[in-house]
């Protein structure tokens, strides 16, 4: 079984995910998992796809040029391992949210704070709000790593950076 | 009446808490009356603390008729030092706010409240809510003791599929 990652993006319009995912369903090649989204004006999608055995990357790739150049999209794709969904309860999810005056370097400055604690990034999500800039992290602390004392570092640390953080544990929605 | 600039972040005020009202005047009055014209003037907004316009006080309005969808409702309240005595439960909704504009996280919040708070008129009072007025009052004394709701995000805003796999 072959996956493959597609990153598509270019300048908003309707149809790009119609065009797209037309070609993958016409060589019936699986979406396995994907995120889409609009990023200052540009739709940009990240698809994992699984190939039908009889399809290659160089065919399926053939077949998506033609929608792409006339939808003006950049595409990429790699070839990605096969994954197993085994996990080990080695971490706790919490969200971190991070909000001030926008300026360059904050999410490395953050990044790089949790990089240093081996605290892995899952999921981010930022928005620039009027004059202020929001950065929403869903990360996973180290079992070993006490919340409380990484939180009072992070705000220490956040100083530097003039902004504000918070970190709570991540609560999943329970309807 | 007037309507009020409402400030947002990253303005440092917000993260100051307010300190109580000594007493119910014509001043604070006044400004209960710009805060809830204020609301009004910005649509489905159902409640205001007063530092959102940038007046260091605990007083806050809170109106979820205005909401958009139906709510259980005590129609327009209006709390002066308001402490919450007893709560229970756990819910989580989607919040937004004036001071934090374009922009709506997931909040988990007490489910039942009871409140005790002076009215306009100087009197004690107390009310026991729950459900989306609760919420609204929970989030409007947090921004009394300078916290808003991104200080209590626990989930990412487009958390409707939570990703469990990792690789």
């Amino acid at each position: 079984m072959t996956y493959i990652s597609l990153t598509a993006i270019g300048k908003d319009k309707p149809g790009i995910v119609s065009a797209i995912t037309g070609i993958l369903s016409e060589l019936k090649c699986n979406i396995e998992d994907s995120t889409m989204t609009i990023l200052h004006g540009q739709f940009a999608m990240i698809l994992i796809i699984k190939l039908h055995p009889e399809i290659s990357l160089k065919i399926l790739a053939a077949k998506l040029r033609v929608p792409s150049k006339k939808l003006d999209m950049s595409l990429s794709y790699a070839q990605i391992p096969v994954f197993s969904s085994k996990k080990k309860k080695t971490s706790n999810s919490y969200v971190i949210c991070v909000y001030g005056k926008d300026k360059t370097g904050i999410v490395h400055g953050i990044s790089a704070f949790l990089a240093s604690k081996q605290i892995n990034i899952t999921d981010v999500q930022t928005t620039v709000s009027k004059k202020a800039y929001i950065m929403i992290i869903e990360a996973e602390l180290p079992v070993k790593l006490p919340a409380e004392k990484f939180s009072r570092e992070l705000a220490v640390f956040a100083k530097t950076l003039n902004v504000t953080v918070s970190v709570n544990r991540a609560e999943s929605s329970e309807i | 009446m007037a309507i009020l600039k409402v400030i947002a972040i990253p303005d440092p005020l917000l993260k100051q808490a307010s300190p109580e009202l000594k007493n119910v005047g014509d001043q604070t009055r006044r400004l209960a009356c710009d805060m809830r014209e204020t609301m009004l003037s910005h649509k489905g907004c159902v409640g205001l603390a007063a530092v959102q316009v940038g007046v260091l006080a605990r007083l806050i309005i809170v109106d979820v008729s205005l909401s958009a969808n139906p709510h259980r409702s005590s129609g327009v309240l209006t709390m002066i030092n308001p402490v919450i005595t007893h709560s229970s439960g756990k819910t989580s909704s989607r919040e937004g706010c004036l001071s934090v504009p374009d922009f709506i996280g997931s909040v988990t919040r007490k489910k039942k409240i009871e409140v005790g708070y002076t009215d306009i008129d100087g009197q004690k009072r107390s009310l026991k809510t729950e459900g989306f007025e609760a919420v609204c009052i929970q989030h409007e004394i947090d921004h009394l003791d300078g916290i808003v709701f991104l200080d209590r995000v626990t989930s990412l805003k487009t958390d409707v599929f939570r990703r469990q796999e990792s690789v």
